[in-house]
């Protein structure tokens, strides 16, 4: 239209030339004063002609430009008129299930939309995203299909996911390739939250920037920026203590709890539950929580059955409820299993077994309570240990044995069969825990069970290190790596008796050349005393020193020696629990012992969605079962598909905490600084339909443009007036 | 002079112009203008006191406005002097519709000249030019002379260029006994050639008076639209919208006029304007009247 405009300035040219017929023929006798009178004004005479021609010209490009309703750049977007290409992009994360008015910002995004699509010119499309840190494409399956869309808005639920806006603004880019229409238009729909932003800034704002060449970009606000979330998170539930779940009790919960947002929170009620027993819950409310405080709530809860169980924490009355809700799966046990492998019997004297006092440290109880007691301990000498013994036991305990027979003249070590059999323990889960001493060959240990053999030790042994009698080794509970199964060590009481421990005589640990393992407390001179190795589904913990009284008191200091003991059980045992508790977003991972039918997970909001069949199974892989949409926090379970119900094991997945640790929404001129030009800034409210129509009428030069028409042909008329050549 | 085989509808238009010309010097008598006129006077003589039965007439009103005494003029009396009648019968004076041509303004104040000084009995040569002479007459006191001169100038048809100086110097040296010298021509020729030929007459001792035919358009221009203009001496054609010019047009007339002016007025011409939409009557009336008011050179 625009060039069909261009050529209608041909007319005023040809007019002006054809003016030139129109002139009247006089026969004149004064010409000497014509030709003075013209040369005085004919550089004037020049100039308003042209002016006039000008003017004339300028008159129809600006009316062919008008017809044309030009827009501003990013250019491509609409005027009232022309159809759109509209990409929505709604930001799914979990914080936008905040309720800061009287509707959830969720609410008020669907409702932003609802009225966008409203507005599309007609024939316009619509291509529908939801976004946290992921990508998903919601439809509609035909872009022309607006009623479609509209179902699919009302549809769209939040997920326990993050916020990471990249995924969804780069898609929208690829959706605007599949548009056919020239005008475009990406809506994002969004509480502004800044993490969403920060988290991949540089590759955020260069897609912007490209969105910005090929459309307009229109940012939905859903957050009532007057209006501050309060929020209180459930961090996590743990075990305060250093009992291991068995069936039977009820033993304490720690539910922490933080205030992440910017208001305190009044009448917290927190509540435990197991496996969705309301009737055994348990509550407590906190009077107050301030911004940035975090309480640990002790609840009990009694664990009835053995096997996987669901402790689920909940509080209410705070305005997101997207973290209010934490699952977590538990190992509880009937029994408890553990073999001690010990180097050093002694039959007359107990208590020089090397055995002895960690046996003691791991049954707390009288020898008449023993057979009642959950924890079932088997000592065995090192020649009476066999590979079978492995397949009964959940935590194996190697005392000061040799690692073979060898290695000490009339002291047996390990087997051969045993040490390939405890490779394989450790790999599916199995937890050993070695206690060094008098038996051990550094040299031989390195072959048998180091890098050199079944590659079982965090480190290589090196030489013993012998302390002077006036001058123990110390160790240092401050250096205690962390996050660590030993983190309590840094704190009170445990730091004290710790530190007291003298130790006099060490095996050196080889820490270079060993990525694997890891150094999980030194002595005060930085030598390693405790280091652990993850080994497939298991995990072997590694004492520098010995188990027994000969090179420590350790066993002395109960407080230290029996803390040590149970925590080190609670987390070699809780091993088998770990693999189920995830993050929203992370991968559920199951290793079926056989495959022979297609499977499912049934998902927290009751979907069942399909998985196919198992993977590997050849060449000694483990059967793998895979889950990858975790984007609902919650319990799932995987299973055969048409079983019912399913069988397989379960999954807590918990939200990510990484949206509510920072609630700071990006004001407009921040966003706007951020991308380093101005989008179009829309709140979600009531006055959408208005605010979308006038952002299009804005967008549009078409008004100014007839406007400047309109001077322009006043101009004209006044001119070709004033010059004689009125049309 | 230009022989012609008279034409009758020549000779009848030559008759009206004489008829034309009689009503106009006839209408001066008894018209508007009722002062009364001697016809011209060539030279003038003295004053004498007024004594009383002195035509009051001849009272020179000045010499009593410096001496508060009445004096009377005396003119050479019954001299024979012949009227020069110098007629420009170029293209340019083709401009002009009906009475307001130009051509035809001219030919009727000529024809009007000659009927009031033959009628005074005073003879009157007639030349017609345009870059040459194309008619010459003879002076005559006779009246049917005023015929002739008629019929001569109606035989008369613009044409070619205007070469108005060179043609005057050539009268000025031709004509050797003093008389009056009426050019009559609008004057669109080179201005200090033609001035210069004015002057030369002058010295010649001659009475000289311009008459200056002009038509109205001509000084005021008021045209307006879009005009091709084309030039009546030339074939030079100019298309332009006459209004956007008007007042560079103006200054150029106006400076043109002033210098007609100031060149007749320092070479002691006469100078007169005749505007060819004033009745002939009137400009030749006030012409005359004008003429018996100032004092002869």
């Amino acid at each position: 239209m625009m060039l069909l405009g261009a050529a209608a300035i041909a007319v005023p040219l040809a007019l002006h030339f054809f003016y030139r017929a129109r002139y009247r023929p006089l026969p004149w006798a004064a010409m000497t004063f014509l030709k003075q009178a013209i040369e005085q004004t004919s550089r004037r005479l020049r100039f308003q002609e042209i002016l006039l021609l000008l003017l004339r010209c300028a008159v129809l490009l600006l009316l062919a430009f008008a017809i044309a309703r030009p827009t501003f750049s990013g250019s491509t977007a609409a005027g009232r008129g022309e159809s759109v290409d509209a990409v929505f992009v709604f930001d799914t994360s979990y914080s936008m299930g905040a309720r800061d008015g009287e509707k959830t910002r969720l609410e008020r995004a669907k409702e932003a939309a609802l009225t966008a699509i409203e507005n599309l010119p007609p024939r316009s499309t619509v291509q529908i995203f939801s976004c946290a840190d992921r990508v998903a494409a919601l439809g509609p399956i035909s872009p022309g299909n607006l009623d479609q869309a509209r179902q699919i808005v009302e549809t769209i639920d939040l997920s326990s996911l993050t916020t990471d806006l990249l995924p969804g603004i780069t898609e929208a880019h690829n959706a605007l390739e599949r548009g056919a229409g020239t005008n475009k238009e990406v809506y994002i729909f969004t509480d502004m939250q800044k993490l969403g932003w920060d988290r991949q800034a540089a590759a955020i704002r260069a897609k912007c920037d490209e969105i910005k060449q090929r459309a307009t970009l229109l940012l939905v606000r859903c957050g009532n920026p007057e209006r501050p979330v309060r929020n209180v998170s459930v961090v996590d539930i743990s075990s305060p203590g250093v009992e291991i779940p068995h069936s039977g009790t009820r033993i304490p919960f720690a539910v922490l709890i933080r205030n992440t947002g910017k208001e305190p929170v009044r009448n917290v009620a927190v509540a435990l539950e197991v496996d969705g027993k309301s009737i055994e819950k348990e509550g407590e409310v906190i009077e107050v929580i301030n911004p940035g405080e975090t309480l640990p709530v002790t609840l009990t809860a009694k664990l009835d059955a053995a096997g996987p169980r669901v402790v689920t924490a909940t509080i209410t009355n705070d305005d997101l409820p997207g973290d209010n809700r934490l699952d977590k799966i538990i190992m509880v046990r009937d029994q408890l299993r553990i073999v001690i492998v010990d180097g050093s019997p002694d039959t007359r004297d107990p208590k020089e077994a090397s055995s002895h006092y960690i046996r003691n440290a791991i049954l707390p109880v009288s020898s008449g309570d023993l057979d009642n007691y959950f924890v079932r301990v088997t000592v065995v000498p090192a020649d009476e240990a066999g590979p079978g013994l492995l397949g009964v036991c959940d935590v194996c305990i190697l005392a000061n044995v040799p690692a073979s027979s060898a290695d000490r003249p009339g002291i047996p070590g390990l087997s051969k069969e045993f040490v390939d059999r405890l490779g394989e323990y450790v790999k599916n889960g199995g937890g050993l825990l070695i206690g060094l001493g008098d038996n051990i060959v550094p040299a031989r240990y390195n072959q048998v069970l180091g890098t050199s053999g079944a590659n079982l030790l965090p480190f290589d042994l090196e030489d013993a290190i012998v302390a002077t009698a006036d001058k123990p080794f110390k160790i240092a509970p401050d250096t205690t790596d962390t996050p660590s199964y030993l983190e309590r060590f840094k704190d009170e009481p445990f730091r004290t008796v710790m530190a007291d421990v003298d130790v006099m005589k060490l095996i050196g640990i080889k820490t270079t050349g060993s990525p694997n393992g890891r150094v999980l407390m030194r002595m005060t001179d930085q030598k390693p005393f405790l280091s652990s190795r993850v080994i497939g589904e298991g995990e072997v913990i590694l004492v520098a020193g010995s188990l027994d009284a000969r090179w420590s008191n350790w066993p002395a200091k109960a407080g230290s020696y029996l803390s040590f003991a149970r925590m080190t059980l609670q987390h070699l045992t809780g091993k088998a629990a770990r693999g189920a508790n995830r993050i929203a977003g992370e991968t559920l991972i199951w290793n079926p012992t056989e495959a022979t039918k297609p499977f499912a997970v049934r998902q927290p909001d009751g979907k069942r969605v399909k998985l196919g069949r198992a993977t590997g199974g050849e060449g000694g892989k483990k059967l793998t079962v895979t889950a990858a949409d975790t984007s609902l926090a919650g319990v799932y379970q995987i299973g055969v598909e048409d079983e019912e119900p399913l069988s397989g094991p379960r999954f807590a997945v918990a939200p990510d905490l990484r949206e509510t640790d920072d609630l700071t929404s990006m004001t407009d001129g921040e966003v706007e600084q951020f991308l380093g030009f101005k989008p179009v800034f829309l709140q979600a409210n009531s006055a959408n339909e208005q605010g979308i129509a006038n952002e299009r009428s804005k967008r549009e030069w078409t008004v100014w443009v007839l406007l400047a028409l309109f001077f322009f042909a006043v101009g004209e008329s006044f001119w070709a007036w004033y010059c004689g050549k009125a049309w | 002079m230009p022989s012609t085989l008279l034409q009758p509808e020549i000779l009848a238009r030559a008759e009206a112009l004489g008829v034309m010309a009689k009503q106009v010097v006839e209408g001066l008598r008894v018209g508007d203008h009722k002062s009364p006129y001697r016809g011209f006077s060539v030279e003038f003589v003295q004053h004498r006191e007024y004594v009383p039965g002195d035509d009051i007439r001849h009272i020179d009103w000045k010499s009593y406005g410096r001496s508060e005494r009445y004096t009377i003029k005396q003119y050479e009396q019954e001299t024979n002097f012949t009227a020069h009648i110098v007629a420009d019968t170029s293209n340019s004076m083709r401009y002009g519709e009906g009475l307001q041509n130009k051509h035809e303004y001219a030919k009727l104040l000529a024809a009007s000249l000659t009927y009031v000084i033959v009628k005074q009995r005073d003879a009157v040569s007639l030349r017609l030019f345009d870059s040459d002479w194309r008619a010459e007459l003879p002076g005559s006191s006779q009246m049917r002379h005023v015929n002739v001169v008629c019929k001569t100038l109606e035989e008369a048809k613009p044409a070619d260029k205007t070469g108005t100086g060179a043609l005057l110097e050539q009268l000025a040296e031709r004509v050797s006994r003093r008389g009056i010298v009426f050019v009559i021509t609008d004057g669109f020729d080179d201005v200090e050639p033609m001035l210069k030929g004015l002057r030369h007459l002058r010295f010649r001792g001659h009475e000289v008076v311009l008459f200056h035919v002009l038509h109205r358009d001509e000084i005021e221009f008021p045209l307006d639209g879009n005009v091709r203009f084309i030039d009546l001496e030339g074939i030079g054609q100019l298309m332009t919208r006459p209004h956007m010019l008007r007042p560079a047009y103006l200054r150029a007339v106006q400076d043109y006029l002033k210098a007609m002016e100031k060149g007749c007025d320092v070479g002691r011409v006469e100078y007169v304007r005749m505007v060819t939409d004033k009745p002939m009557q009137a400009a030749l009336g006030d012409y005359l009247v004008k003429r018996l008011q100032i004092s002869p050179r």
